[in-house]
């Protein structure tokens, strides 16, 4: 049986996306609940969900116990989609080059994708994503280990539920042992010549969605100053109601009034009939043909034999990556003017008799600084310094100094070596802090200037060697000739 | 969590004039309306099935599907399904539903089964499960049919000895007469158990159309199952620790969570070797009555 496919092209407020209804695919890729009800008592149990390719079992997010859906989860990597199957391989990969490299329409591109995707209703556009785990760090290496990861509870206690918001943080699909810079730098010349690449990725939960295809381009963007792009697919699972207010107007209790996804919420009325009476009418937890052994897979932790550490300057790259709370303010501010800026330098949380974020200075200036990380890394800048030099602002120093020392940036580390220098009383408690930044800098920018001296001298050895220009792939040999010595 | 993956159920009514969606939303789309009121099952504040209709009453609504608009009864069967996983899931919704043989399924939960677990498949006989009732109407009743007898025979014994007197030379005929009262009396009441439990059985058959249906029975390590076999999934059980006890008779096992019978097992469905280790496996697990 062929699957049965039907996309409609929508516009909600400035949000132009693509609505998409699968039925009778082949369900080879898609999101599975394999809780154990039984073992615990009821209403106590972990939900735990996997993301499955074909047999493998991809990603676990786990809720814990007594969670609700404002708790994140514990997320670990199982396997790769790398090992179920060329077809799948082929199949995403295409699409990403189709998409982005051969500009063909979202829907062509994704047509192949949407034959492997659980039957469901889908939310499609193309969207800016951080190649980061929301916490600082690149997204590759990032889930080896379980751990709880900020950001992926299904709903953000400071955004609400109805906020409109792009899951951008993402999750790996590909083992890191998978990682060849050999690949980067293939899509890093696209790049040069001018082409646009980019992968595509599922929604999985709260701000994070999983890289389907593209990590070698996201490490390219991200080493090349690129915005990495993907085609974002979102499932829609949820539903939106109206707000009390809204309810009020009509003398009733809220009701269901949107279909909802992160990135939009589609308006009844907007849904075609056919369409809704479809997502009504289908199961979410149907389970796929290999359900036991996924379900057998699910806690097994990822082999990464002959793991490649990924290149430093992705790792410190990735530390500016805007985190999850720094997106998650941007979206709860909808704006903050120099005015409003000042009024919060000069210790002030009201602008003209209203409040500019909240009534609690703390939590104001947090929010404000990370909405500026987000939206406009200068301003970030210039307002977290005017605060450290404030010495009436002292309250809010530790936290400042704390996330400045996350970021690997110039301009921080001048600003840190002169106030070490000037050594003032009121930064006596951060001045140890401040030291080790400033040494940790000095060190990674050795390390960074010491690696790429090495790999041109490398290079060059090899290139008097063999006497003659070298072509890219040449190049990249003769990388692989220069690693392979070293290791021996 | 329970019959999560059944399949959504979409049903019209011809007296309201409503379209209902029965699937993880109850979604009612009332007369010439493309755009239905939806509800979460966390809204419902109850359902109840009667003889003739499911009537799901949610915020200040009541609404009214009746068993008609569903001519098959395996789709019926699986609106049930569908309706009882919401209250699995949502425990605040307060159910009510007509006597059945078949465990509701809102007593079951999803897991894995492991080992080897005992599956067959059959249909209940009309004869087992009236000779299991008249059994478990005489478990219960049975002391107090025997001090019925008792008392029947010395009232027939007292009557015959004001009525004829001369007791010390007729006690002879008396007493075979009293006993012969008592005995008649006794399985005259016995045959009425017999009556109350074939009507129950047969009232059960028009109003539970499951009854007719291929059932498949599940008896593992985590729990045990009878689902309708066009409902079965595999994955769904009553754990052993929610279930109180058991009763095992000549033809059936029978186990009881809250003093209700929930779980029927007729043993013909098994031979022999296999009836001793499954009433091996239940003694393991249940204290039998």
């Amino acid at each position: 049986m062929n699957p049965i496919i039907n996309a409609y092209q929508l516009i909600v407020g400035s949000r132009e996306f693509m609505l998409v209804d699968i039925s009778r695919s082949t369900g080879t890729i898609g999101t599975v609940n394999v809780s154990e009800f039984a073992q615990y008592p009821r209403g106590v149990t972990p939900i735990t969900e996997l993301l499955y390719a074909g047999e493998e079992a991809i990603i676990n997010m786990t809720r814990p116990a007594r969670g609700d859906e404002y708790t994140d989860k514990l997320v670990h990597q199982i396997s790769t989609i790398t090992i179920c199957g060329d077809n799948v391989k082929t199949i995403l990969s295409a699409t990403s080059d189709n998409y982005f490299t051969y500009s063909h329409s979202m829907a062509k591109s994704l047509n192949p994708v949407f034959e492997l995707l659980s039957d469901g209703v889908y939310v499609c556009h193309e969207a800016k994503m951080i190649p980061g785990n929301g916490a600082g760090n690149f997204f590759w290496n990032g889930y080896t280990q379980r751990h709880i990861v900020s950001g992926t509870a299904n709903y953000s206690r400071n955004m609400g539920k109805e906020s409109n918001y792009t899951p951008c943080f993402l999750l790996p699909t590909m083992n890191p042992s998978e990682f060849s810079e050999a690949k980067v730098k293939t899509q890093r010349d696209k790049l040069s010549a001018g082409k646009r690449i980019g992968g595509v990725a599922l929604h999985m939960s709260g701000m994070f969605s999983a890289l389907l295809d593209g990590h070698h381009s996201a490490v390219a963007c991200l080493l090349s100053d690129f915005e990495f792009r993907c085609l974002l697919i979102e499932p829609i699972r949820d539903m939106l109601y109206e707000t009390p207010e809204q309810a009020m107007q009509y003398g009733r209790e809220p009701r269901i009034i949107a279909l909802s996804c992160p990135y939009v919420k589609i308006p009844m009325e907007l849904i075609p009939p056919p369409m809704l009476e479809s997502f009504l009418l289908r199961r979410n937890n149907i389970k796929p043909k290999h359900y036991q052994q996924l379900k057998k897979n699910a806690n097994k932790i990822l082999r990464t034999v002959g793991r490649k550490s990924l290149p430093r300057e992705v790792l410190l790259k990735a530390e500016h990556l805007p985190n999850h709370a720094a997106i998650e303010s941007a979206h709860a501010v909808t704006e903050l003017t120099d005015e409003q800026l000042n009024a919060l330098l000069a210790g002030e949380t009201k602008y003209e008799d209203k409040i500019i974020i909240s009534s609690n200075y703390y939590n104001s200036v947090i929010t404000a600084c990370n909405y500026l990380q987000f939206e406009d890394f200068e301003r970030f800048l210039r307002f977290t310094f005017t605060i450290i030099e404030n010495p009436d602002l002292k309250a809010t120093h530790k936290y400042i100094i704390e996330r400045l020392c996350t970021i690997n940036n110039k301009k921080i580390y001048d600003f840190f070596t002169a106030l070490s220098e000037e050594e003032k009383l009121v930064h006596a408690d951060h001045i140890s802090q401040i030291e080790a930044y400033i040494k940790g800098y000095e060190k990674n920018i050795n390390d960074v200037l010491i690696d790429k001296e090495n790999k041109s001298k490398s290079l060059n050895r090899a290139m008097g060697f063999l006497g003659g220009d070298l072509d890219q792939a040449g190049i990249a040999q003769m990388e692989a000739i220069v690693k392979a010595s070293r290791r021996g | 969590m329970a019959f999560e993956s059944l399949q959504g159920i979409k049903a019209y009514s011809h007296g309201s004039e409503q379209t209902f969606v029965v699937g993880d939303f109850f979604a009612v789309y009332s007369k010439n309306e493309e755009i239905p009121t939806i509800y979460n099952w966390a809204e419902v504040k109850s359902i109840i099935e009667n003889r003739t209709d499911f009537i799901i009453n949610v915020g200040g609504a009541s609404y009214d599907i009746p068993k008609s608009c569903i001519p098959d009864e395996r789709k019926l069967l699986n609106l049930r399904g569908v309706l009882e996983g919401a209250v699995s899931t949502n425990p605040s919704i307060e159910y009510h539903h007509q006597k059945r043989i078949l465990p509701p399924k809102y007593l079951y939960m999803n897991g894995d089964v492991s080992g080897a677990p005992y599956i067959v498949s059959g249909v209940y006989k009309e004869r087992e499960i009236n000779f299991s009732n008249v059994i478990l109407i005489n478990t219960r009743i049975g002391k107090f049919l025997k001090i019925f007898a008792v008392l029947v025979i010395i009232t027939a014994f007292l009557l015959l000895h004001f009525y004829y007197g001369n007791t010390d030379e007729n006690w002879f005929y008396f007493l075979p007469v009293s006993i012969f009262a008592g005995g008649i009396a006794t399985m005259i009441i016995y045959l009425i158990c017999a009556v109350i439990a074939n009507f129950h059985y047969s009232s059960l058959d028009k109003i539970d159309p499951a009854l007719s249906k291929e059932i498949t029975f599940t008896i593992s390590e985590e729990g045990f199952s009878a689902v309708e076999s066009h409902l079965y999934t595999g994955g769904e059980f009553i754990p052993w620790n929610e279930a109180n006890y058991f009763i095992e008779t000549n033809s059936v096992f029978i186990v009881y969570k809250n003093n209700k019978a929930v779980f029927w097992l007729p043993k013909r469905l098994f031979k022999k070797e296999a009836q001793k280790e499954i009433s091996k496996f239940i003694h393991e697990r249940l204290v039998q009555k």
